[in-house]
């Protein structure tokens, strides 16, 4: 075992892994400093490529993309006051003001340090706490996998939107969706309509692409001539352009405590990067020496939510990797990516793919430095493309996408899946129900079935197992506490 | 159109949709061996779910729109000017040609294959993104199938469709 970690470490560092992270790094600051191109979009872009490619290079390739992709939000969140993604609209307010006052080199490294530092702190709980963590999940039979996945499908409130009701029905879409194709308690064929195409079940990879990638390009067509034009000026002064000692040492205390709250945050199933932003920014200007500074440019306010939102990435994988249950949307799609290469996410990983687990641990580590290292030479270029023409970009994407599709199955069947589910992404997020929701039920329909009709066979058809097990009992409860609360939230909040 | 009265139809759409589906479930499935659980114990249990759900939104869009259009019946001039406004922002007719450039960019790939097709689509969706510089758009054009092509070819092993009718 102890071998099987150092050579899993070291593993790491060797051409093709270092070549996957970089791809992934460059890809997702990509992605991100473009605004309408969000990190998860690119996760879905690259989803396919990982599939030629070893776990050790594949998936740590996607955590580049994840984390580049985060911190790569809020480059257009500071300069043109657009968040690349939800999670970097705290850093809007104050990193846009620092930009209009020509610092926006400033807090564009003030957001890359914290972020850095946010991931690092998170990847180390990861690595100490996954492990041993999962030598508890793994005592879980038919019964508790199946209320504990019960209980993981109460985090789709928390990514339902405006509607909790909406959710839940893109939830219970998706899990229909995932019960097409051949049965896997009775051998039959299911709601293929005799579509020889659909006996294996919808292809997942053109779904996520359509779902993520090409819906938002639609979007962008409809919107496209309503764009603005904004002017920066920019500073001569050396340290406006920089991130000093004084100042870091200033923040780093909120660096540290937002990276706490991110991962606290990350490791719960559902709570997600926006919430983190927000309570690192809240926690910044609560404990700030100058509060009054909030809003008008103080780097605490960018340091705070930067922090938290990236420290999510690593903690979101906490849940995945012990229990086999996605945190999020992005873990979501990294739980496909494992389950592709032939790797379950859940308690056994440890066990039965220690060298792989250890080699994406210290890929986690290798990304957060390449990140640092390409984020900073890359500045110019990043800010370029945070002003770079829509037509040329949503243009590539497109090709991208279909290309995406066809390299899984080399099949025109599932390019056609890509465009359907694109309509049906775009029509999901105008009538305001949620995509995340949908994928979220798609990942989880085929175990929650599976762990179900296992528990069923088990009590000769009782529902008794779910209450009679105490483990299952309890996550049972949880689940019925987790939505009662979430029902009382929303109906607090209308 | 009212978002309320968007829910309602959706709500009502879905709950029929649904009830037909969990009516007729049992002929959409076939082959496998008995069980005592059986093929259709989780779909009808999620189409009861999507039943139940779209039920509450029907019931729930019906209580806004009585409140709501009641009240829009008197909305001011203004407000629906501004409600006109703010929904004309995206352009419809750029959605639709985008979408029947997707799905003849399907048929084309089929019939003409990946180098023949793509640079026409990028071509026009450039056209769509309000594309301006003729340079770039037709650079981007023929060069782009042409980089994304061997980056598959030689990268990842992957034969992009050459057409039924050249292939």
């Amino acid at each position: 075992m102890i071998n099987e970690i150092f050579s899993g470490l070291l593993s790491i560092f060797s051409i093709g892994p270092i070549t996957g992270i970089l791809i992934g790094i460059l890809t997702g600051l990509f992605f991100g400093a473009i605004p309408g191109l969000a990190g998860i979009m690119a996760i879905a872009i690259v989803l396919p490529m990982t599939f030629y490619l070893s776990p050790i290079v594949g998936i740590p390739m996607l955590l580049g993309v994840y984390k580049a992709g985060t911190f790569g939000g809020s480059i257009p969140a500071i300069l043109i006051r657009t968040p690349g993604a939800p999670p970097a609209v705290c850093t809007t307010f104050d990193g846009y003001p620092l930009a209009k006052q020509g610092k926006g080199g400033k807090a564009l490294h003030m957001s890359l340090i914290a972020s850095v530092l946010g991931d690092t702190c998170s990847d180390l709980i990861l690595i100490f706490v996954a492990a041993p963590l999962s030598v508890l999940a793994l005592k879980a039979g038919p019964a508790e996998r199946c209320t504990l996945i019960f209980f993981a499908l109460t985090i789709v409130g928390s990514v339902s939107g405006p509607s909790l009701t909406k959710g839940l029905i893109s939830c219970a879409i998706g899990l229909w969706l995932a019960t097409i194709g051949i049965s896997e308690v009775t051998g039959s064929t299911r709601f293929t309509f005799n579509i020889s195409f659909l006996v294996g079940g919808i292809s997942y990879v053109p779904m996520i692409i359509g779902l993520l990638a090409l819906s938002e390009v639609i979007i962008q067509v409809g919107l496209a001539g309503t764009g603005r034009e904004i002017y920066l000026k920019k500073s001569n002064k050396r340290d406006d352009n920089r991130v000093t000692w004084p100042e870091f040492k200033a923040n780093l205390r909120t660096i540290l405590k937002s990276s706490l709250i991110g991962t606290s945050i990350g490791a719960l199933p559902g709570m997600g990067s926006t919430i983190a932003a927000f309570m690192g920014y809240a926690e910044a200007k609560r404990t700030s020496k100058h509060p009054e500074m909030f809003g008008k440019g103080a780097l605490d306010g960018i340091a705070g939510p930067e922090a938290a939102n990236n420290a999510v990435c690593g903690a979101t994988m906490i849940p995945l990797l012990t229990l086999g249950i996605p945190g999020d949307d992005v873990t979501a799609i990294l739980m496909g990516a494992f389950m592709i290469q032939g790797i379950t996410p859940g308690p056994s990983v440890f066990f039965e793919h220690t060298r792989v687990i250890f080699g994406i641990y210290a890929g986690l580590l290798l990304c957060n430095l390449f990140n640092y290292l390409i984020a900073k030479i890359g500045f110019p270029v990043w800010i370029r493309l945070a002003n770079s023409p829509k037509y040329i970009v949503f243009s590539i994407v497109t090709i991208l996408c279909f290309v995406g599709s066809f390299a899984v199955n080399q099949s025109l069947f599932d390019v056609s899946t890509l465009v359907i589910f694109a309509l049906l992404g775009y029509f999901l997020k105008k009538l305001e129900f949620s995509p995340a929701a949908f994928i979220i039920g798609f990942i989880l329909g085929p175990i929650f079935e599976r762990t179900l009709d296992q528990s069923l066979t088990l009590s000769d058809g009782s529902l008794m197992i779910f209450i009679t097990r105490p483990v299952s009992a309890i996550f049972l409860l949880l689940a019925f506490i987790s939505a009662g609360s979430l029902i009382r939230r929303r109906f607090k909040e209308s | 159109m009212n978002k309320h009265i968007q829910d309602l139809i959706v709500g009502i759409v879905l709950f029929f949709l649904s009830l037909l589906f969990f009516l007729t479930m049992h002929n959409f499935v076939y082959g496998g061996y008995e069980t005592k659980i059986g093929s259709l114990l989780f779909p009808k249990f999620v189409i009861s779910l999507i039943l139940i759900l779209s039920a509450i939104l029907v019931i729930m869009g019906l209580l806004k729109v009585i409140k709501k259009d009641f009240a829009a019946t008197f909305k001011s001039k203004e407000q629906k000017l501004y409600e006109e406004m703010s929904t004309s922002e995206e352009n419809p007719l750029n959605i639709l040609i985008y979408s029947i450039l997707l799905f003849s960019y399907i048929l084309t790939l089929h019939f003409f294959g990946f180098f023949l097709s793509t640079p026409f689509i990028i071509f026009f969706v450039m056209l769509i993104l309000r594309g301006h510089n003729f340079k770039i758009i037709i650079s981007v054009s023929i060069l782009l199938p042409f980089v994304i092509y061997y980056l598959c070819y030689y990268l990842m092993r992957i034969m992009l469709p050459t057409g039924v009718i050249f292939g």
